[in-house]
């Protein structure tokens, strides 16, 4: 090993450093595997190492739980992974305020667990979260359906606390709901994928669980017939607390339609919304009832959609709401024309959609990435995004996975190079390869 | 660059009309809403964003400060000038430039007043969450860079969950389009990032904005404790409950009886404290929703809970408490609106040791709140031509300020830093959490033209 690590790792004065073949295999992301894993005790050691790290023009990849490794761009190579395992604590919990305080490194799951028995819950649902932890679905600003009744994290996100490229700690926010004191840091740190700080710290306002879900499914023979009902999701006074579309265009035959509808109730309710339910959407549909923890549970259903294997190519085209179905309509087309098989899952009152589609790896590649391109272009007719979450690497070789114009580039490139300017968080992943 | 020559210029840029340089027009943009002062050298009112361009490349060519200004009503001296140099007023870029229902967005321009865009926004049936007090005249760029709050941000959210994009001119002139029209977008989120920063890192020439259905139905109610910590408990209650009111605001006694005297409203002068409550949502729900909350104010002391029967009720019982911080401006002929926050759970204790700190300085003072949020407006009148008055609601203030913040909450909820709290960051954030933020405008505005002085000691 290099003894420039050889002397870090000296240095440190912490017991978990990983330098076996099987640790550091199991921390490869894509081809680049590290020289050592470090999972630091506290805040405290992480810090003192990403100051080694800085003094050293150590390059580190943040690593959480993994889950998430391979989502965006190609990585560049770096030294060492810097695990979160450790910090992966619940500092502070208070109920009657809604607010709690979690190190980085818990899992989704586990605040969950703990904030469900008063009631409330961390209103975010991205999809095979369960084991991620809470920072790196905040640095990678997952969602899932309940991007429809609550937002993303930056809408919940109240404060934290990180530690920058030079080994600083500091903190921003707070833990109140209105804190306008200085620059909002929590919105500059969701989504920023770990390339200018390590996050240590975050709290969260929590919102009360529902104390009944009303589930109803509409089907149809083609997702046109569904746009009237998303309208009506649009702009209805209901507690709607999540629509999912699925369906798949196989040839250009759209295949299964079907629209779920969620709504959050009070128990005293029920009746009422189903009343209103069979007024608004539809005469005797089957409205189903639930219990939030059941819901919550069956809803890990739609995350079979976001497996996809080594040739697949999972798109998300986030769009102005009027365009959603235009942009499915164009997708049944493009099955047809280009004899492809995509899936679809969308929020569509929220205007986004998840498509997935098979890549043949050995000789499809370029014009995979010019048929995205394409629908790239497309996009920007509509005002909207298309950016690639997962697909094969090698595509990422001639695809950018991350819609984003020149202009704004060059503003994130500004605020990378103020914060990491010597790249100690390795790059690559980020919008124009940041 | 000699006064003239600057006047001349931003003339030629924005017309004559356009350009204000007189003594009496540079005293009347000496001031906003708060106590602070500062004299600019010229306001220009720009016609569109290629003038606001012109401006701030003329700025940032002499290294002349550019001050963004809506209506002024910002109270902590965020657009003030406080090192002189143009303020870019906007009001004559006022333009709603669509409202799009099917995907649920408003473009306007900055200068657009809140309430003017809710007014147009109610003929489709829809509304902008986000209302704060002063909505009759505060635009809504002058809302977004302060990420202002109102009384139904309890259940909607601040500003910045409802701006879904930007249009800004840079302080090195560029005009960069950030956001849209979509909920989300790849990259650092500098939509986020711009709300809040108080001007100091651009001027917003468009918005896109998040607009909602107004709900179908409202129950508004005016409830009296004769105890404020009472009050202050039934609000923790609430919310502890599960129920998310779409308003939960304080009155203290003091602003009771002046907007009793003010403005006539029929308010119990004889409460130590009113919660103004409302829900929304469709109109089945809403019984059951005011039974639990008028069960709760009970069980913490309610002494009287009174429905709006109608419209005309409800927009009584809302001009008492919209009109309160006028109302409270004829008592004295100064006024200092404070703005801390706490956890709510810490109301009870906040609003007991504000007091004893007013009695401490002999302040005379009222209070209202964004109860649901812990917001806390205690409103202190005096005059400031008093010299040793004016020392001691200084300190006092201090002292509030300090307050909140030991008790786990911040110095500003929504009226920002400004100049006026500039002293008070450090009860909040250590020197090296000031200078990562810094490190934002040091991108930005690396010459320190847009909004200087302003935010950080």
């Amino acid at each position: 090993m290099d003894t420039t690590f050889t002397k870090l790792i000296d240095k440190l004065k912490t017991r978990h450093i990983y330098l076996d073949k099987e640790t550091l295999s199991r921390y490869t992301t894509g081809p680049v595997r590290p020289y050592a894993v470090i999972e630091p005790e506290s805040p405290q050691v992480m810090s003192e190492l990403i100051r080694e790290c800085f003094s050293n023009k150590t390059v580190t990849n943040i690593w959480g739980s993994g889950s998430h490794q391979n989502f965006g761009g190609l990585i560049q190579p770096y030294d060492i992974t810097l695990s979160t395992r450790y910090l992966n604590g619940i500092i502070d919990y208070e109920p009657d305020n809604l607010t709690v305080t979690v190190q980085s490194g818990i899992s989704l799951e586990n605040i969950q667990s703990r904030v469900i028995t008063d009631n409330l819950f961390l209103p975010i649902n991205p999809p095979n979260s369960a084991t991620a932890t809470i920072g790196g679905l905040l640095a990678a600003n997952m969602f899932g359906s309940f991007i429809h009744s609550y937002g993303t994290f930056r809408d919940f996100v109240l404060g934290g606390s990180a530690i920058l490229a030079d080994g600083q700690q500091i903190k921003f926010g707070g833990k109140t709901v209105k804190n306008v004191a200085g620059y909002d840091m929590a919105k500059l740190f969701t989504g920023s994928m770990g390339t200018i700080g390590l996050l240590t710290e975050l709290t969260f306002k929590l919102s009360p669980v529902p104390e009944k879900i009303l589930s109803l499914h509409v089907r149809a023979e083609n997702h046109a017939n569904l746009e009237p009902v998303v309208d009506k999701i649009k702009h209805t006074s209901l507690p709607v607390l999540s629509s999912v579309l699925s369906l798949e265009f196989k040839e250009g035959a759209a295949l299964h339609p079907a629209l779920s509808i969620v709504f959050q109730v009070r128990a005293n309710e029920v009746k009422n919304v189903e009343l209103e339910i069979n007024k608004s959407f539809a005469q005797d549909v089957s409205v189903i009832e639930y219990d939030f923890e059941f819901y919550s549970k069956k809803s890990k259903e739609y995350d079979a959609f976001f497996d996809v294997e080594e040739s697949g190519v999972l798109c998300e085209w986030i769009a102005p709401k009027s365009q959603i179905f235009g942009i499915m309509s164009f997708l049944q087309k493009e099955s047809e024309v280009k004899n492809r098989h995509i899936k679809i899952l969308s929020y569509p009152a929220q205007g986004i959609i998840y498509c997935k589609f098979t890549a043949d790896e050995k000789s499809d590649l370029p014009a995979t990435a010019a048929q995205l391109a394409a629908w790239r272009q497309n996009t920007k007719f509509t005002g909207g995004f298309l950016n690639i979450k997962r697909c094969p690497d090698r595509l990422k070789e001639h695809f950018d996975v991350w819609d984003m114009d020149k202009d704004q580039l060059k503003w994130h490139k500004k605020i990378k190079n103020e914060f990491d300017p010597i790249g100690v968080f390795t790059g690559g992943r980020f919008v124009g390869g940041l | 660059m000699a006064n003239k020559q600057l006047i001349k210029r931003c003339q030629k840029i924005c017309g004559k009309k356009n350009v204000l340089y007189r003594s009496i027009d540079l005293l009347l943009y000496e001031y906003d809403a708060s106590m602070e002062r500062g004299r600019p050298d010229v306001i220009v009112v720009p016609e569109n964003a290629e003038q606001i361009q012109e401006i701030v490349r003329l700025a940032s060519g002499l290294g002349v400060p550019v001050i963004a200004r809506g209506s002024a009503t910002n109270l902590c001296g965020g657009t003030v000038a406080f090192s002189g140099g143009i303020i870019i007023e906007c009001s004559r870029m006022n333009n709603i430039l669509e409202i799009n229902i099917e995907d649920q967005v408003a473009v306007v321009e900055p200068g657009i007043y809140n309430l003017d865009l809710q007014n147009e926004l109610a003929k489709h049936g829809y509304a902008f969450a986000p209302d704060p007090a002063s909505q009759k005249v505060s635009t809504l760029a002058g809302n977004a860079a302060m990420n202002a709050g109102g009384p139904h941000c309890l259940k909607y959210g601040v500003t910045v969950n409802h701006v879904l994009g930007l249009e800004m001119v840079l302080p090195n002139g560029d005009l960069l389009n950030i956001g849209g029209r979509v909920p989300a977008t790849p990259g650092y989120d500098l939509t986020g990032i711009m709300n809040g920063s108080e001007g100091t890192f651009g001027i917003m020439t468009k918005l896109y904005l998040k607009i909602i259905p107004i709900p179908e139905s409202l129950k508004t109610m005016l409830v009296s404790f004769t105890d404020i910590e009472q009050a202050a408990a039934a609000v923790s209650a609430i919310i502890a409950h599960g129920i998310i009111p779409s308003t939960l605001e304080y009155m203290d006694n003091l602003c009771i009886r002046t907007v009793v005297k003010s403005l006539n409203v029929d308010y119990p002068v004889d409460a130590a404290a009113v919660l103004i409550i409302e829900v929304d949502g469709p109109a089945f729900s809403l019984d059951a929703q005011v039974r639990d909350i008028e069960a709760i104010c009970i069980e913490n002391g309610a002494t009287e809970i009174r429905g709006a029967k109608d419209e005309n009720e409800r927009d009584t019982l809302w001009a008492g408490r919209r009109g309160a911080l006028g109302a409270m401006t004829r008592l004295k002929p100064s006024i200092v609106v404070f703005d801390g926050t706490v956890p709510r759970n810490k109301l009870p204790e906040a609003l007991k040791k504000i007091d004893e700190i007013s009695k401490k300085y002999d302040l005379q003072y009222g209070t209202l709140l964004h109860a649901g949020d812990g917001n806390i407006h205690p409103i202190i009148v005096y005059d400031e031509r008093d010299k040793e008055e004016t020392e001691r609601v200084n300190t006092g203030c201090r002292e509030i300020m300090k307050l909140c913040v030991d008790l786990g909450g911040t110095i500003t909820g929504e009226h920002g830093i400004g100049l006026e709290k500039i002293p008070a960051m450090n009860y909040l954030f250590s020197s090296e959490d000031m200078i990562a933020m810094k490190k934002l405008k040091t991108v930005f505005d690396p010459e320190n033209i847009c909004n200087p002085g302003k935010i950080f000691p």
